[in-house]
This record gives structure tokens, C-alpha cells and sequence, in this order.
């Protein structure tokens, strides 16, 4: 089927980078065909009228024209530019590691409309003040959606169910694993942090991540957790998202440094 | 004459396939503007390429980045930091070495410059630390190190008082002027940031939420 040569959509920008005279190339999570890169043309001169309407965590509906390599945007309008989000260090900070992760997960043209719905309403969460649960949320339910979803009821080893304190979260095996498999002889490669990264998971931190996998944010929200759980919390993560990435994820890094600035 | 399959693997001379290589690595600049550029090169006088060689040796031995704003100059420090007439109380952070020139070129601004060599941008993977924000806090600092060869200039040099964050008015730039503020703040210095609004000649109906929102908290008396 022949594919109409200017098309409509809607997206977020994950990111840009320059390119030529006054263009960018804009990396874009779009409604119809998921990830895509496109190249905006003129962007970066002051009387650009898309300039202001595609900076990177906006939503935007989009008019965009085939091209031989690259689509090219011919027109664009801001449908949600969570200006909240973007006043504040923190606020840029967690949404870039939204948009990081969605980037460095996806492939190219593949469409994930559920993706889009997830980040837009992280987005919307972040923009009504809400603050690092909802970057849990947003991994957990991206994770879950992509297939990458840890086990954290049962053994991934011998399946029997994990009962309280007895247990450690294996990145590898992709989930919890009972005392009596991690203690095995046949599985002391779990243990061999470098490549199989293994470490204990509080019963707290379990619970919690047991909620977040079942709860939409808006029940998710009203969770207290405290400094020690959304921690380790955040660690486990980061861990196991590294660890199917291969690489850190720098917004991670740069929501360290702003949490805590210091001078280079 | 023809004699068949040279064996030569090469029938351009050398020198011509030498320029077109080093032509090659320029950004911008693909194997065709390369050949093209060397035969034209080659139909130069040797005068214009000696004046291009020079120029380009020149760039390399006499043009640095100055020690006190970081900018690209021939002298060290550079003409902008060692001008007697500029307000030595007022500084302006700029990313590129290119935004002096376009400040410059206005004329508007007499302060001294500081330049980050870059901009916050973590999905490219460009942190805080490697732009040069601890030159500038250094800087800023009472018991900053003294100008090199210009004693002189120093002994009446008044503190900074103000910093200018004259960054994109892009999400980097933004990103880079607020981690920027939350530095310099407590250093008790002024820190203020260019105006954000409608451009000269540009249209409301195309400007976006963010340029409109700013516009507003800056409308001023008319």
C-alpha cells in the first residue's frame, strides 16, 4: 500500500540534536508509528514558528512530510508543554529519564501506543507536582509493557513462592530468588556480581513494588514511603534497568547531581 | 598513449589525493566539495595558497582560548577582558565562543563574558561537568587568582556583582541556567537571565505556550 506522502500525528520529543545551517534532527515517540526520527527544518532560528512547539518533554500534534531518509516536519503545534516540569532542575531532570528510557527501549517504527499513553501521563503527573514515585511508576509500567517485568512472587529458580526475608532480587534472572536457591552450589554464579548483579530486597521495598506493578498512579499516589524504601527502591531500579541496557542511564546521573549540586 | 591496465593503482599524483583526504575530514565537507576544492586549489597562484596555509598555521600557533573568559583570542587575556572602558562588575555566560560575537555585534552589552564551551544535555550525554562552570565560580570568588600581565588592571578591578545568563532559551540552555543559578546564588552575586518573549517580526499566532506564558510575566509599561 502506497503511504500518503504528508501525514498527521501526534508525539512526544525525546530529544534533538543539531544538525546543519539552523536544523535538528528530533528523536520523536509519535501515536502512529512509534519512535521515529525526523528532521525539523530551520528550528534553530528565532522566528521559527515550530522552534518554540518542539522542544524535547513536549506533546505535540504534528504534520509531517516523507522524505527519502528522514520524514520532515512541515508543521507543528504544542498540545502539552508542561511548562511546570520544565521550570525546575528536578522536574527537566525526571523527565528526561522518562524519555531516555523510552528511547533507549524502543526501536524505531514500532508502534506502542500504550508507550505514549504511559509517558504522557507521567508527564501530566510530573507537571502536577508530583515527584520521584511517579518515575517508579513510569519504569515499572514501561518494563512491563516491553516484557521486562522482574518475577516478584516466586523463585525464578524453582518457582516456589518467596516467603518473607528469605529472598534477593537476581537482575539477570530477571526477578526474586528464594534463600535456599541462592545458597545452592549450583548457583553460585549468582553471586558473581560483575556479571549476574544479585543483591538483597528488603520485605518493604518488595510490597512496594508488588503495588506499583498492579496500581494505576492515581491510587499509586497516595503511598508514603520512606526515605530508606523509595531509596532502595531506586537503586533496585536503576540496577536492573542498567543491567538490560548494558549502560547507565545518564539522566539518573544528572538527577543525582541536581538533588545535590556541587562545583566541577 | 593507451597501454592498457596501468599498474599504477593510483593515476592521480599523490599530492592532489593527499589534499583531497585532509579536505575530506572537514565537517561538512564530502569527497566531491573535496576534489572539487583541490583542483581548484591547484589552479590558485601559489601566493593564495601560501596565504591560505598561513592563515590556517596561524589559527593553529597564534589563536588560544583566553585563561580568564575562555574565549577563542590571539591575545592572552583577550582584548575584551583587558579593555579598560568595560564594566568589570557585570559578566555574561554564554555557551559558545560564537554568542560573543553575535552579542558583540549588537554593541548593548559592556560587561566581560564568560564562556561554558557547551551546555547541559544529559540525553546526549552532556553533564554539568564538562561545561566550564568552576572556572566562572572561580571567578567569582574574592580571592580569585590575578589576571596574568595585567597587574595593573587588577588593582582597581571591582568585584562581579551580577552574572547574565544569556543560554538558549531552549530546554539545555533552561537546564543549564538554572543549575547555574543555584551555584552562584549563594556566592551572594546578582544572577539575572535574558528576557524571554515574542521575537522582532515574528507572529502570535505561531508562538508556542512557553514563549506566550513568558512574554506575559514580561510585558513591561509601553
Amino acid at each position: 500500500m502506497q503511504r500518503p506522502r504528508i501525514y498527521k500525528t501526534e508525539a512526544v520529543i525525546l530529544k534533538q540534536v543539531p544538525i546543519g545551517e539552523a536544523d535538528r534532527i528530533l528523536t520523536l515517540f509519535t501515536a502512529s508509528s512509534g519512535k521515529i526520527k525526523a528532521v525539523a527544518k530551520g528550528i534553530r532560528r528565532p522566528k521559527s514558528r515550530i522552534g518554540g512547539h518542539l522542544e524535547p518533554l513536549s506533546h505535540c500534534r504534528l504534520m509531517l512530510a516523507r522524505g527519502r531518509s528522514l520524514d520532515v516536519i512541515s508543521s507543528a503545534e504544542t498540545i502539552h508543554s508542561f511548562p511546570k516540569v520544565k521550570e525546575q532542575l528536578e522536574g527537566i531532570a525526571r523527565g528526561l529519564i522518562c524519555v531516555e528510557l523510552v528511547d533507549a527501549f524502543t526501536a524505531e517504527e514500532q508502534t506502542n501506543i500504550e508507550i505514549l499513553h504511559l509517558l504522557i501521563e507521567s508527564l501530566e503527573w510530573l507537571e502536577s507536582g508530583e515527584q520521584d514515585l511517579v518515575i517508579r511508576f513510569f519504569e515499572f509500567h514501561l518494563l512491563q509493557n516491553l516484557g521486562y517485568m522482574p518475577e516478584l512472587h516466586y523463585c525464578v529458580i524453582c518457582r516456589s513462592a518467596i516467603t518473607p526475608n528469605q529472598h534477593a532480587f537476581s537482575s539477570s534472572m530477571g526477578g526474586t530468588i528464594c534463600f535456599s536457591c541462592l545458597h545452592s552450589q549450583k548457583n553460585t554464579v549468582l553471586w558473581d556480581s560483575m556479571r549476574n548483579p544479585t543483591f538483597p530486597i528488603s520485605l518493604n521495598a518488595l510490597k512496594v513494588l508488588r503495588f506499583i506493578q498492579r496500581t494505576p498512579y492515581r491510587e499509586l499516589r497516595t503511598l508514603h514511603l520512606d526515605d530508606r524504601v523509595a531509596g532502595e527502591l531506586e537503586r533496585l531500579t536503576h540496577r536492573y534497568i542498567s543491567y538490560l541496557l548494558e549502560r547507565q542511564i545518564k539522566s539518573v546521573k544528572f538527577l543525582e547531581k541536581v538533588k545535590l549540586p556541587h562545583i566541577y | 598513449m593507451d597501454s592498457g591496465p596501468s599498474k599504477n593503482p593510483t593515476p592521480v599524483a599523490p599530492p592532489v589525493i593527499n589534499l583531497i583526504e585532509e579536505l575530506n575530514k572537514l565537517p561538512g565537507i564530502g569527497p566531491k566539495t573535496a576534489q572539487r576544492l583541490t583542483y581548484h586549489i591547484v589552479r590558485i597562484t601559489t601566493e593564495e595558497a601560501r596565504s591560505l596555509t598561513d592563515s590556517i598555521l596561524a589559527i593553529k600557533e597564534q589563536v588560544s582560548l583566553c585563561t580568564v573568559c575562555l574565549n577563542i583570542t590571539d591575545r592572552n587575556p583577550c582584548s575584551i577582558c583587558t579593555d579598560v572602558t568595560r564594566d568589570r562588575s557585570i559578566l555574561c555566560a554564554v555557551e559558545q565562543p560564537l554568542d560573543v560575537l553575535t552579542l558583540e555585534r549588537t554593541g548593548i552589552f559592556k560587561g566581560l563574558y564568560h564562556v561554558l564551551h557547551g551546555v547541559i544535555s544529559p540525553m546526549n550525554g552532556f553533564g554539568p561537568e564538562d561545561l566550564k562552570i568552576r572556572e566562572l565560580i572561580t571567578r567569582l570568588q574574592p580571592s580569585k587568582p590575578p589576571l596574568e600581565g595585567s597587574s595593573e588592571l587588577e588593582e582597581n578591578t571591582p568585584a562581579i556583582e551580577e552574572v547574565v545568563l544569556a543560554t538558549n532559551p531552549n530546554l539545555e540552555g533552561e537546564a543549564t541556567a538554572m543549575y547555574l543559578q543555584r551555584l552562584l546564588t549563594p556566592l551572594g552575586v546578582r544572577v539575572t537571565r535574558l528576557a524571554r518573549g515574542l521575537p522582532t517580526g515574528g507572529e502570535l499566532e505561531y508562538a508556542d505556550e512557553m514563549t506566550i506564558i513568558r512574554a506575559f510575566q514580561g510585558r513591561q509599561e509601553f
